[in-house]
């Protein structure tokens, strides 16, 4: 093959009129005559670099991980007892290593991701006590970015996949639950969308049927859908329909869901009829989880506010501007909201309204350097917050009078992958929700769980007077122990 | 490296992309017209540089006499060949570099493109973390922040997407490099390098339609529009050349330079003549004086082309 032919790209008018010989290498002295055929070599290379680029990044071309590798526990209900706790992992990357390392026969398939429950004793690693789908199985899910719903209750885990599906495990043996994973879609003809928001789950009383779990999934078809838990039978006004795709997970309260939607409105749905009982438009899609505090509900947009509207009618309360999205949900310690943005600031915040005429100031803030996608935890010594970029930090939750807030102490870094999940903390984050926290083990109150996208698992010390330290590791995609 | 991916970032990309964003906003929210927006925007930013390429590559066309005459002078002596062309060069003011360069200084805009596109196409999760870290927080003027997730719906096309239909797009690009191709195309009196010549103008554009195939149709898009504006700067400049031989530019023959006319009339000679022409009828026309004899020819070449 001539070089003359790695010039295909030049314009044929140029290619031509260069020397002869100029496009070359000199056969007899092995010296090239003249640069223009190394220039000519590093431009074809730069060309087939823009050609081959795209298909890495073509969804289902590339070896990218998918989801978020999200983590959720369910808490056990005597002192002592092992916490459960669920992982989606991800199965990107070499896939032909991990098969030989763990001796499973994951086949050409792309979906590779698995649920795995863990047993979690406090101490030393976990064990693992099934997994969905089983080794060998050769398949899995196409991903997750939601963590698992666990019902207790029922004995069942929810998932939520990329594939627009809805899995139904049985919480003591990963199998699916009779009649279950299904497709979430409003049209049998059309393809089920992705579920990116997670699965909730929530008490309803209804007229017709008395008390039942229901099982709220939302779509990036733009419905959010509602399920008996127990059968998976449909509510009658099931689904609600919204402007454009839903990520937001919602948030239930007293039989209302709150959640936002890509069409800019948050909106407020009654559960028992499926009503919309108030909506509010902001600047920017509302992808991020809202947070039910005081009879408001704060929720972040992409217009880089977060909004605190009044739970019962969605009249604007305040508004207040960061300089990114907020993406990650707000938390509350009861006195504070703490509001992670994008732009790698967290932000505490007074729930009060600011005085008349007045824009709404932050308390303090501080500064990650890194985006914050993920949730924060709260544990009894303070906010844990992680940033994208895997750094984490113990904030101080009491009153500061530091423009930047308080820094108790940095914490492992996570520095294998990004962390976009949700944090858990290791302790229920209502004490109304499970145990109390007095019978809990400290391990149990002074930990929090982290997860990258990567499928590294870490249960992390945040024990007050020791070093911050990682109680476990475990990487969820080779079902292996790591250090 | 990591500082020449922080240089590219924020050099290349970055800028790219925020642009990429308000055009978006300001083309009513609407991607497909934003790349074309976006597309002329860059043609019209590259057009010195165009222009140059274009000028230069027709300088070296009316060389193309002597330089014939200085390889069958020296043929044998390669080193020879390639001195006295270089020669040449520097007495007319060429310089292949100067050919080169606008392309080199194109490709990176070429290649930032495709990966904003790509950053700004794709809405999933991850996407918009990568997006967000790129947009400029002090653009408040057009609400860009706001803007995503970007719409990615244009006419039947999903942009982040291949085209669904699947061939209208890829065809498209295919015809649109080609027929820019031979607009830009001069044939050789070399049998060997027009053979050659021949083949990348059928294969590159089969090449780029055969990738966009499977590229977001975002990039497609774009290829064309860039190749339709690049049809339309060539015409303004040397007409249709040899895509359409015998049909005559529309424009007002006033407006030509009389080294343009030397250039058309010598490549539609050439076209009509082809390689066929013996090397003995090369030698004779290498023999005229330069530049003088190429000025009579095209007088009669026309002639003969539209007895």
């Amino acid at each position: 093959m001539s070089l003359n032919s790695l010039f295909s790209f030049l314009p044929t008018d140029l290619r031509h009129r260069f020397p002869s010989g100029a496009l070359s290498v000199h056969k007899e002295s092995g010296k090239g005559k003249f640069p223009l055929a190394r220039i000519g070599v590093l431009l074809a290379l730069a060309l087939l670099a823009v050609a081959c680029a795209p298909t890495d990044c073509t969804p289902g071309l590339g070896g990218e991980n998918v989801g978020w590798a999200p983590v959720s526990a369910a808490f056990s209900q005597a002192p002592g007892d092992a916490t459960r706790v669920y992982v989606v992992s991800p199965m990107g990357g070499d896939l032909d290593d991990l098969a030989v390392l763990v001796g499973q026969d994951l086949g050409d398939d792309e979906r590779q991701v698995k649920v795995r429950a863990l047993e979690d004793f406090g101490s030393g690693s976990p064990r693992v006590v099934w997994t969905y789908p089983p080794l060998g199985s050769g398949t899995g899910l196409e991903g997750a970015f939601g963590p698992p719903a666990v019902s207790e209750e029922l004995g069942l885990v929810f998932v939520g996949g990329v594939d627009g599906r809805i899995y139904a495990l049985d919480a003591e043996t990963g199998e699916e639950a009779r009649g279950w994973q299904r497709a979430v879609r409003n049209d049998p003809s059309l393809e089920p969308q992705p579920v990116i928001g997670a699965p909730v789950l929530t008490e309803l009383v209804r007229s017709e049927t008395g008390p039942s779990t229901i099982l709220l999934v939302v779509s990036e078809d733009g419905n959010l859908y509602a399920f008996n838990a127990g059968t998976g039978e449909e509510l009658p006004w099931s689904p609600f329909r919204t402007g454009d795709r839903i990520w937001s997970t919602p948030v239930v309260q007293n039989g209302i869901a709150f959640f936002g939607s890509h069409d800019h409105f948050v909106y407020a749905v009654d559960l028992r009829d499926g009503n919309q009982l108030w909506r509010y438009e902001t600047g920017g899609a509302v992808v991020g989880n809202p947070l039910i505090f005081a009879g408001k509900l704060f929720i972040g947009s992409f217009d880089r506010k977060l909004y605190a509207l009044d739970a019962d009618d969605g009249e604007l309360e305040w508004a207040f501007e960061s300089r990114n999205w907020f993406w990650a949900e707000p938390v509350t310690d009861g006195e504070t909201i703490f509001a992670p943005s994008m732009d790698g600031f967290v932000y505490a915040l007074s729930p009060q309204n600011p005085p008349s005429g007045e824009p709404k100031e932050a308390l303090w803030r501080h500064n990650m350097l890194s985006p914050i996608v993920s949730t924060p935890a709260l544990v009894p010594l303070g906010l844990v917050v992680a940033a994208v970029d895997g750094k984490m930090r113990l904030l101080s939750t009491s009153p500061s009078n530091l423009v930047d807030g308080e820094v108790i102490s940095n914490l492992p870094t996570l520095e294998e992958g990004d962390i976009k999940a949700p944090l858990i903390a290791g302790a229920p984050p209502n004490p109304t929700l499970g145990t109390e926290l007095d019978s809990l083990s400290v391990i149990q109150r002074y930990s929090v769980f982290v997860s990258g996208d990567n499928g590294i698992v870490r249960r992390i010390s945040v024990t007050e007077g020791r070093d911050k330290e990682s109680i476990w590791c475990f990487d969820s995609t080779i079902h292996r122990q790591c250090n | 490296m990591e500082f020449f991916f922080l240089l590219w970032n924020e050099i290349i990309i970055r800028p790219m992309l925020n642009t990429l964003m308000v055009l978006y906003v300001l083309c009513f929210n609407n991607m497909g017209l934003a790349i074309i927006a976006f597309t002329i925007l860059v043609r019209l930013v590259t057009l010195p540089l165009t222009l140059k390429q274009i000028r230069q590559m027709r300088r070296m066309s009316e060389l193309q006499p002597r330089m014939k005459e200085i390889q069958d002078r020296y043929s044998g002596d390669r080193a020879r060949v390639s001195q006295e062309t270089m020669k040449l060069y520097r007495e007319s003011g060429v310089s292949p570099i100067g050919c080169l360069g606008p392309l080199v200084v194109q490709l990176p805009i070429l290649i930032g493109l495709f990966r904003v596109l790509i950053q700004t196409l794709f809405t999933k999760p991850e996407d918009l973390v990568e997006l967000s870290q790129k947009l400029y927080p002090w653009i408040t003027f057009v609400p860009i922040h706001s803007a995503a997730p970007l719409s990615d719906t244009f006419l039947w096309l999903k942009l982040g997407e291949p085209d669904p239909s699947p061939v209208v797009l890829p065809i498209l690009v295919a015809a649109t490099t080609f027929v820019q191709q031979k607009m830009t195309m001069t044939p050789s009196p070399d049998p060997r390098q027009q053979s050659s010549q021949n083949m990348m103008l059928w294969m590159i554009p089969i090449f780029l339609g055969f990738f966009s195939l499977q590229w977001p149709s975002g990039l497609p898009l774009y290829w064309i529009i860039s190749n339709v504006i690049g049809v339309g700067i060539q015409y303004f400049i040397t007409g249709w050349g040899p895509l359409f031989p015998l049909i005559p530019r529309s424009a007002p023959a006033a407006s030509r330079t009389t080294q343009s006319a030397v250039n058309d009339t010598a490549s539609e000679e050439n076209e009509n003549d082809g390689i066929r022409r013996t090397n003995r009828q090369n030698r004779r026309r290498g023999r005229r004086a330069g530049a003088e004899g190429a000025r009579r020819r095209p007088q009669r070449g026309r002639g003969r082309s539209t007895k």
